[in-house]
């Protein structure tokens, strides 16, 4: 900033600036004391609004800018003026005043300039109409500002919403992916199953040699661990989509608990564990809901608990809590004497894919998602799984476990219901199916044998199979069928087009013939898709002959028939020369008379305690005792050549120990007693 | 006839018939010398006779409730005798008896029928 020397020299700058031309310099002169010329730089701050107190300041020369920190409201040339009344009065706070390019300014106090306003109107109008422009520009500005902010805000808006967009869509795309791809794994995974799990049956039903019979049973076993473990994944993704539906049928509930302590029976011995149960003597057996989905429950606490005890017991206790007519309310629980569960963990136990520890996953297998998956079920059934845990603290606490519990309301059951059930399931006859033509399509050749073979076996039925959907359409058109089961997802045509293309493009009667979906898929949506294409009916792969045949029936309307072993009572009448036969004791004892002659002798000796034993068992009701009797006496029907009793005796065990099966085969019983006593006498002839 | 040294076998099964009928077809067909008991206690107290091979019934209490079963007196007799053979017989076709009786210490484990002497003789001259 300089100090001007020449006074006069400024006041003619002063006086040929506009607003001051008009009014005489001798005024000018007279009014003005004390003039400044201050000079600023390029860039140099000229004055802060808070600084310009009761000054006017004239430019001169070059350009000031009024600015705040973002943008410019006003750009001033030579012969403008500011001050406290003029537009800075409405500016923010902050606003200040740059040169643009070099400037000379003139200030002048307040009581000077209205001293030369005094007496000019033409000033004063001067001043007002600059003053009115300057607002309009400097509204203009802000217009503008506000404009281009508000653009600017839209342009932000819209670019926020077409992210959010894509990013919905994305989600969309990525759950309907996640679907088509669990779909697909459950197809891709349970066909190679279904080939594996059939042809072990199949292997398994042609007398293997012992050691054959082990390992397939072997092969049996790890294919169900295999199934079980791509449930537990499919299961958890059907409960996380809501696709999964709780059945309500009449189920044992000791039936359940026998199987869950059945099958963890040799984990938990294998431990050094006891696996207990407690089961409420008042709850009644049979109860109305999804037993498939409690023994899942109580399996993976079960299983979950003998995973992670080391010393100790497991227990699975059942409680009745309440009982009113209709309703039994049931707390379950899991209590091991484990390593217990850190306090901070405990939340964390139900959440997916995870244990407590993730080095556990390691030690101790398994895919972290049976608590999960436990919780959503007890859940679904109305519920709630809770959890108290007490860690050990030091090696030789005793004090530690963990309990998970649950309750629920179930229905009572219908024992005559859940009697029907079983045989229906169980015993369906495949011999309803004898004489029909089915065709089976599927483009895996073990897919097609093991279907074939599994009906095959079963039943007289007549079998062809397609490799491919358009072999199929070929080979109805020239044969008839009775029916047709097809495989969905097969390359070139698949399952649904191919019923869509016989449906509508065939001639009657060929259009009409019934199709049964073969499916590995267990989704909801692609068993409504068979049936809207115009498919009949469908069997989830695995499947089981009793489906099959069940499936088959239906859909041709025939009448289903269930093989009672009971009724095999007449199948075989009992007639005296056919009971014994001597052969096998004769090649035994390589022909050696004498030798015969003490096994039968030891056979007659046993007969009448075994008679008595079995008869005796009977009028009791012990039919585990008749059982164990039963199984005693084999050896002896088979060195007596009664094969018919051999048979007989293993049917009679099979049915004694089976809980589910409620009616005992007394006839058979009584048959098999008839059969020893003839044999007996036979035999001392 | 074998080439192996003769082989001390112990049959433990409470059914009578089959005790003598296997333990007639052993001695014909091997030159074994073979010890039949009724039940797991008679085993236990007979071991000092030093048994190479124990044939052993599973359902071995199927009459004297009381009495121990097949497998618990197997597990009994290989906590001492390590290195006893045990084949496991049983007249039931069960996955999981077979692969309990194999993971407590059976090599083998029979079945009960026609074939099932014929497997035993196989068995032992392969042990």
């Amino acid at each position: 900033m300089n100090q001007a020397a020449n006074s006069e020299q400024i006041l003619s700058q002063l006086h040929s600036t506009d607003i001051f031309t008009d009014i005489p310099l001798d005024i000018l002169r007279n009014n003005i004391q004390s003039l400044s010329l201050l000079h600023f730089h390029t860039d140099d701050e000229i004055i802060r609004k808070d600084e310009i107190g009761d000054a006017m300041f004239i430019i001169l020369n070059g350009t000031v800018k009024v600015h705040d920190d973002d943008y410019i409201v006003a750009t001033l040339h030579r012969g403008s003026y500011f001050g406290e009344m003029s537009l800075l009065h409405t500016a923010p706070r902050s606003m200040s005043i740059t040169a643009m390019k070099d400037v000379d300014l003139i200030r002048i106090d307040q009581d000077t300039f209205y001293s030369i306003l005094k007496d000019q109107p033409t000033l004063i109008q001067k001043i007002i109409s600059n003053l009115v422009i300057r607002l309009r520009t400097q509204n203009n500005v802000l217009i503008d500002e506000f404009k281009s902010r508000e653009d600017e805000l839209k342009k932000q808006v819209e670019e926020q919403t077409r992210l959010y967009k894509e990013q919905k869509e994305r989600a969309e795309q990525s759950e309907k992916f996640k679907q088509q791809f669990l779909a697909n794994m459950s197809h891709e995974i349970r066909t190679p199953m279904n080939a594996v799990m059939g042809m072990t049956n199949l292997l398994l039903d042609q007398s293997p040699r012992n050691d054959q019979t082990h390992y397939l049973n072997g092969i049996r076993k790890s294919s169900d661990i295999l199934l079980h473990i791509i449930n537990d994944i499919l299961d958890l993704s059907k409960i996380e989509a809501g696709k999964m539906e709780l059945e309500e049928i009449d189920f044992s509930l000791s039936d359940v608990i026998d199987q869950i302590q059945q099958t963890l029976q040799y984990k938990a011995e294998e431990k050094g564990l006891e696996l207990r149960t407690e089961i409420d003597h008042s709850i009644p057996d049979i109860l109305a809901g999804d037993p498939v989905r409690i023994n899942q429950i109580l399996m993976n606490l079960t299983g979950n608990a003998i995973k992670f005890t080391e010393n100790g017991s497991v227990l699975i206790g059942i409680q009745l809590i309440e009982k009113d007519a209709d309703i039994n309310k049931l707390c379950c629980f899991v209590r091991d004497t484990g390593i217990g569960i850190p306090a901070d963990k405990l939340d964390a136990v139900f959440e997916g894919f995870s244990q407590a520890n993730t080095s556990d996953t390691r030690k101790f297998g398994g895919t972290g998602l049976g608590l999960t998956i436990s919780k959503q079920l007890v859940e679904m059934m109305g519920g709630q799984i809770s959890i108290e845990s007490k860690e050990a603290l030091h090696e030789h606490d005793t004090e530690h476990g963990t309990t998970f519990s649950f309750c629920i309301e179930l229905k009572k059951g219908s024992q005559e219901r859940l009697h029907k059930r079983i045989l229906s399931e169980e015993h369906v006859d495949g011999h309803i199916l004898d004489g029909l033509n089915i065709l089976i399509v599927d483009d895996n050749e073990y897919n097609r044998i093991v279907a074939s073979d599994t009906l095959t076996s079963k039943s007289s039925i007549a079998v062809s199979t397609a490799e491919s959907a358009l072999q199929a359409i070929e080979m109805i058109q020239q044969d008839a069928y009775h029916a047709i089961l097809m495989d969905l997802q097969m390359p070139e045509m698949d399952g649904y087009e191919a019923t869509r293309y016989i449906r509508s493009q065939l001639p009657s009667p060929v259009c009409d013939i019934p199709i049964i979906a073969l499916t590995a898929s267990v989704l909801k949506n692609d068993l409504d898709k068979c049936l809207q294409v115009g498919m009949n009916s469908f069997v989830p792969k695995p499947f089981k002959a009793s489906e099959l045949i069940t499936a088959i029936a239906g859909v041709l309307h025939i009448e289903l028939k269930h093989v009672q072993p009971e009724n095999n009572t007449n199948a075989t009448p009992v007639t005296k020369s056919h009971l014994t036969n001597l052969e096998y004791l004769n090649k035994f004892c390589e022909g050696d008379k004498t030798r015969m002659k003490k096994y039968i002798d030891m056979f007659l000796k046993s007969v009448p305690s075994m008679l008595e034993k079995i008869s005796k068992s009977l009028q009791e009701n012990n039919f585990e005792e008749v059982a164990n009797q039963v199984h005693a006496g084999r050896t002896k029907f088979v060195m007596m050549g009664m094969k018919g009793s051999q048979e007989l005796s293993v049917t009679i065990e099979k049915a004694c120990r089976d809980t589910l099966m409620t009616k005992k085969p007394v006839d058979l019983i009584e048959q098999l007693l008839k059969e020893i006593q003839l044999a007996f006498e036979e035999l001392n002839n | 006839m074998s080439l192996n040294p003769p082989r001390k076998i112990f049959i433990v099964d409470d059914d009578e018939m089959l005790q003598t009928a296997l333990a007639d077809y052993l001695t014909r067909k091997t030159h074994h010398e073979v010890y039949c008991f009724g039940t797991g206690e008679e085993c236990l107290n007979n071991l000092n006779l030093g048994p190479d091979v124990i044939i052993m019934d599973y359902y071995l209490n199927s009459v004297d409730k009381d009495a121990a079963n097949g497998l618990e007196t197997m597990e009994a007799i290989k906590k001492k005798y390590h290195n006893i053979h045990f084949i496991m017989l049983s007249s039931q076709e069960k996955y999981g008896i077979a692969l309990q009786s194999i993971q407590k210490g059976a090599e083998q484990y029979v079945i009960k029928d026609e074939d099932a002497f014929e497997k035993i003789e196989e068995m032992i001259e392969a042990l």
